[in-house]
């Protein structure tokens, strides 16, 4: 594998990881808005990640469930020594507050219910591999060409110009088909989320 | 800081990306919002907790405030009254109760001489 501008930043092995969270939620207690901003980088995609597969791929739903958990974190944040138990203390944010959004939901579903027969859809801690395997399910219900465009791109961390010298594709171009995979990856993988809620 | 674990990353990234750069934004202004609120609040609490704070140590020092009398107009003072021998209450009467016992005649209180007189007009004198 080559080493590429564009690639993610590789896992770190730091030590002074932990000492990197205490700063930084040192720094939020006290309201530092550069710590929320690092933090937010840091942390949103993973979080919206556990949020979508914990409200079953409603995209929706999650975008609300992962606002309201921000919230939660601005009104509850201490320091932590770990990533770990701050992973945990977020999950655990987020579980309460998808079950807030769920009880909301229900009473609405409630009223519903006046009306048909719908039995209520129960919200529970879903298993820790689920996102990957709808992920990669998704992956493999995708066209070859899109496939091998993502893979080129994410498993094997090429640069655009790169995929774009070898298809014989312009860069532009190859962001374009980049895009449009990645939605269509994108909803597969909600479609996958929820269907498997479904069963 | 990467906080995240090694499985999947790869799809993960491509999950990530696929999101709307918009609401990513506006999460995290929403975010800034809740911090900036929250950071008033506790401003002003800090703010009413020392003024609280200064009000208590100010009114330990200096004792409880006592009325300006001067100030403030003064309730009519309840007449005096006295027992003595035989039987006899003697009761000092308030200006108002006097003046009650002439009603409908000009009547009134007056300093002569530096002391203070009861003036009652006769009938021809008042018009």
């Amino acid at each position: 594998m080559k080493p590429v501008p564009d690639a993610a930043p590789a896992p770190t092995a730091d030590p002074a990881v932990g000492a990197g969270i205490a700063t930084l939620t040192e720094r939020m207690t006290r309201g530092d808005e550069d710590a929320y901003r690092e933090f937010h980088e840091a942390w949103f995609h993973r979080l919206f990640r556990y949020i979508l597969v914990l409200m079953r791929g409603d995209e929706h739903a999650a975008r609300d469930v992962a606002q309201e958990t921000l919230l939660r974190v601005v009104r509850r944040i201490r320091s932590f020594d770990s990533d770990e138990v701050f992973w945990d203390w977020l999950t655990c944010l987020a579980r309460s507050a998808a079950a807030d959004h769920g009880r909301k939901s229900t009473r609405y579903r409630r009223f519903l219910d006046w009306f048909s027969n719908e039995p209520e859809p129960m919200l529970s801690e879903p298993a820790p591999d689920t996102l990957e395997t709808a992920l990669t399910s998704a992956l493999e219900g995708l066209p070859e060409s899109d496939r091998t465009l993502l893979r080129a791109k994410y498993s094997e961390r090429r640069p655009v110009r790169e995929i774009a010298q070898e298809s014989g594709l312009t860069e532009e171009a190859v962001e374009s088909r980049l895009s449009r995979a990645r939605a269509a990856l994108r909803r597969m993988t909600l479609k996958l989320l929820r269907h498997e809620s479904g069963t | 800081m990467n906080p995240e674990p090694d499985q999947n990353r790869d799809l993960h990234r491509a999950l990530d990306e696929s999101l709307p750069g918009d609401f990513v934004a506006t999460s995290l202004a929403h975010t800034l919002a809740a911090v900036r609120a929250r950071r008033r609040r506790k401003q002003a609490t800090t703010l009413v907790g020392t003024l609280c704070l200064v009000a208590a140590v100010v009114w330990l020092v200096r004792g409880p405030t006592k009325p300006d009398v001067g100030n403030v107009a003064r309730a009519p003072e309840t007449p005096a009254t006295a027992q003595v021998s035989g039987g006899i209450v003697l009761h000092e009467m308030t200006d108002a109760e006097l003046l009650a016992f002439f009603p409908g005649q000009a009547v009134g209180f007056a300093t002569v001489n530096g002391q203070r007189e009861f003036i009652l007009l006769p009938a021809e004198s008042a018009e």
